[in-house]
């Protein structure tokens, strides 16, 4: 008998393959650890995580749940009917603490509100933006 | 006899020296380091004992520590992560390991080195993604490809392929055999310790290799 058996004839073809391509470097995507330690600052300040997807860079970079909180702060600040307004983020959801203008119809206006909040930050974020909700804490009588 | 004759067990491949060096000029970014001085005083650089003290730091809570953790695994993460699940999703992969690092970095027992346990995140972070990926797309390409591992092409029916192409090849694979074969083979990790972050046996370790390399080759032989 001569030469290897076949097997291992063939995974030493199959490994000279494998071990030429794995000498070459994967170079991770540019930045990925420097973002992945400000998302942990993010979660040590006691943000949930990322709640939304862009589309800026490959298509994927995460944006932390405090900004996309802040951004639907600010869209719901431009509201009329919405007196005041504070929020925060999970992993997959917004949820905004609202206070509305008496005497307007509240089913109504939060959901519109919700309607313009997502709006407000599919134009920013892109259109994976992820539930809002409203809860309704106060009813102001002035204003 | 098998995958077993090719490579002494005992017998770790050389590191990917580029990489390496990567991954140690990553570690050099402006972050706060707990360590520093303690190499220029010894004169040679102590990797393991200074990866030690950055353990112990960030079990504390120090977060400077932890962070300088990242940029040094990173890359080794990213690799791995790239040839389990490509690159769409390796970079989320890698930040959901290091997040999930954080939450039980206090409860790292240091028998098994930091590397080793990082693979075994990266490797269990990459198959929920799969499973995610698969909860949107019910038919698998794991399911639905049939299984060659038992077909031998002849070694000169092998064709070269591209580092995409062998890449796209390797997810091809079901995924204990792609695990298996990246880990083992990609890698250069020992039998023992691939065998460990993938909680089996080295027999069944052996057993997924034969069969993802005897799957490689067919596919390299039918390559287009």
């Amino acid at each position: 008998m001569s030469g290897p058996p076949p097997t291992d004839a063939l995974h030493s073809a199959v490994l000279a393959q494998i071990q030429h391509v794995a000498a070459q470097p994967v170079p991770a995507p540019h930045g990925l650890a420097a973002r992945t330690v400000i998302r942990l600052r993010h979660l040590r300040a006691g943000d949930d995580g990322p709640v939304v997807i862009d589309r800026t860079e490959r298509g994927r970079t995460q944006v932390s749940g405090r900004v996309a909180a802040s951004l639907a702060v600010g869209a719901a600040a431009g509201l009329p009917d919405l007196l005041a307004v504070t929020g925060s983020a999970g992993p997959a959801q917004i949820r905004l603490q609202v206070s509305l203008r008496y005497g307007v119809d509240g089913p109504a206006t939060l959901a519109a509100a919700r309607e313009s909040i997502r709006t407000a930050l599919t134009g920013t974020l892109g259109p994976d933006v992820p539930t809002v909700v409203l809860d309704l804490v106060d009813v102001h009588r002035g204003g | 006899m098998t995958s077993a004759g090719l490579r002494p067990s005992s017998t770790r491949p050389a590191p990917h020296r580029s990489d390496r060096a990567r991954a140690g000029a990553a570690g050099s970014v402006a972050i706060l380091d707990p360590m520093a001085g303690v190499d220029a005083e010894v004169g040679q650089p102590n990797a393991q004992a200074r990866e030690s003290a950055l353990v112990a730091a960030a079990k504390r809570g120090d977060a400077a520590a932890f962070d300088h953790l990242v940029h040094l695994h990173s890359p080794t993460m990213y690799r791995t992560a790239f040839r389990i699940v490509g690159s769409g999703d390796a970079d989320d992969v890698v930040q959901e390991a290091w997040i999930s690092t954080w939450h039980r970095i206090a409860d790292f027992r240091e028998e098994a080195r930091l590397s080793t346990y990082l693979y075994r995140v990266t490797v269990n972070t990459a198959l929920m993604q799969l499973r995610r990926a698969r909860r949107m797309h019910p038919l698998p390409v794991d399911e639905t490809l049939p299984d060659d591992s038992e077909r031998q092409p002849e070694p000169s029916m092998l064709r070269t392929l591209s580092a995409d192409a062998l890449h796209e090849a390797v997810r091809g694979l079901p995924v204990e055999q792609r695990l298996a074969v990246v880990l083992r083979d990609f890698e250069g990790l020992a039998y023992a310790e691939a065998a460990a972050i993938l909680d089996i046996s080295v027999p069944a370790l052996k057993s997924r290799l034969h069969r993802g390399r005897n799957n490689l080759a067919h596919t390299m032989s039918d390559w287009k």
